[in-house]
């Protein structure tokens, strides 16, 4: 203790301390100058990372204009400050569409109290087969909460292309050979196509992705969904 | 007498089964399925796994309620799910062959009636064996959720207690 004392009354280093101190903000100011953050760098502390495939800035479109089962016209505008899950399909397809809708029931209940804050919307891409009545019936023996979109050739053409989806409906005999696009789209609540989710994408990251999505809009706490 | 009898019999019974033998299909069905719908739907699909100790081809289906049946094949060709009617699918003798979400189903279509859970759509699978003979077997598939997956791991896991 008696040790001690001497460094008390003449503490070593308290003129580098104080000095550290006064340097330390201008040594970081310089390192600033010296060394700009990059833009993707300060990005990267706000904006979400994905399990699907990221869109490009240049790929957000996403625009449709498209009537609900219930006869109103609906746009993306209708679901800002929500997430959107966006999918194409058609009542007659019997494998893709109901996985793909059935994944993303599996998607909402992962989202536990935050479920309230996605949509989930369903265009057909047969409007003539699908009315609207059993359009509403097919989306709703998935969730009550999703909604089926339809439209004529034109406006469902026209949403496809926003998304860069493609679908094709050949007559070929007695049947129709039918081939379209199963890719999910993520739209994050300002409206922009985020992400896109191949068939393959488990439903687990998916809801991972959406509350990324969300917590970067602020829409979530900062810890929600995380592991 | 009783020898002819006998020898009349054995040759009744070799000729019987000689001509029962082509009749009774090689093939069973395990593990048949069919995705319910909703009102108003009038397509739906038929899963199942299919095995026969001979080669068969599957050449189409005939259905018991209102409405038809028909070989369809899925394929997925990058982001895009391309389905299309099929003539025909061969059984080869001992590989079970599963009609699943991920290949074949048999399409049903133009159906009158809603298709829900828990009931049993009967169904007649039309094969011809090599010698392109007529066989067919009766299927009693099982309705699922419309929401129902079929797991691929699990046909082989069933087929083990069959």
């Amino acid at each position: 203790m008696s040790e001690l004392t001497p460094s008390v009354a003449h503490p070593p280093g308290r003129w580098r301390l104080a000095l550290g101190a006064f340097l330390a903000p201008w040594l970081i100011f310089a390192a600033v100058l010296v060394y700009p953050p990059t833009d993707s760098w300060l990005r990267s502390f706000n904006t979400a990372q994905f399990y699907g495939r990221e869109v490009t800035a240049r790929g957000r479109l996403g625009a449709f204009s498209l009537m609900d089962t219930s006869g109103r016209r609906r746009t993306l505008a209708d679901f800002s400050g929500k997430v959107v899950l966006l999918a194409f399909g058609y009542t007659h397809c019997p494998d893709a569409c109901p996985t793909t809708l059935a994944r993303m029931a599996k998607v909402r209940q992962l989202l536990g109290a935050d479920a309230a804050k996605v949509q989930v919307l369903f265009v057909t891409i047969d409007p003539e087969r699908d009315d609207a009545t059993l359009l509403e019936n097919y989306v709703h023996a998935f969730d009550p909460s999703f909604i089926g979109l339809r439209g004529s050739d034109a406006e469902t053409d026209s949403a496809a292309r926003a998304f860069q989806a493609d679908y094709n409906i050949i007559p070929h005999g007695k049947d129709v050979l039918v081939e379209h696009t199963v890719d999910t789209y993520l739209i994050d609540p300002i409206g922009a196509i985020r992400v896109v989710f191949p068939y393959s994408q488990p439903a687990e990251e998916m809801a991972q992705d959406v509350h990324a999505a969300l917590r970067e809009a602020g829409l979530c706490w900062p810890w929600s969904g995380r592991a | 007498m009783q020898i002819r009898n006998l020898v009349l019999a054995g040759v009744l019974g070799i000729f019987l089964s000689a001509v029962m033998t082509p009749a009774m299909a090689a093939a069973s069905v395990s593990n048949a399925w069919v995705r319910a719908t909703v009102q108003g739907q009038t397509a739906t699909g038929a899963y199942m796994v299919i095995n026969s100790d001979q080669d068969l081809t599957l050449v189409g289906a005939d259905l018991d309620i209102a409405g038809r049946a028909s070989l369809h094949e899925m394929s997925m060709h990058g982001d895009m799910m391309m389905m299309m009617p099929i003539e025909s699918l061969a059984i080869p003798a001992g590989h079970p062959v599963a009609l699943d979400e991920h290949n074949y189903h048999i399409m049903l279509e133009d159906l009158r009636q809603q298709i829900k859970p828990g009931e049993k759509i009967g169904l007649t699978l039309k094969f011809i064996d090599a010698k392109g003979v007529a066989q067919t077997v009766k299927v009693a598939a099982t309705v699922r959720e419309l929401a129902s997956q079929a797991a691929p791991a699990m046909h082989m896991h069933e087929m083990g207690h069959e």
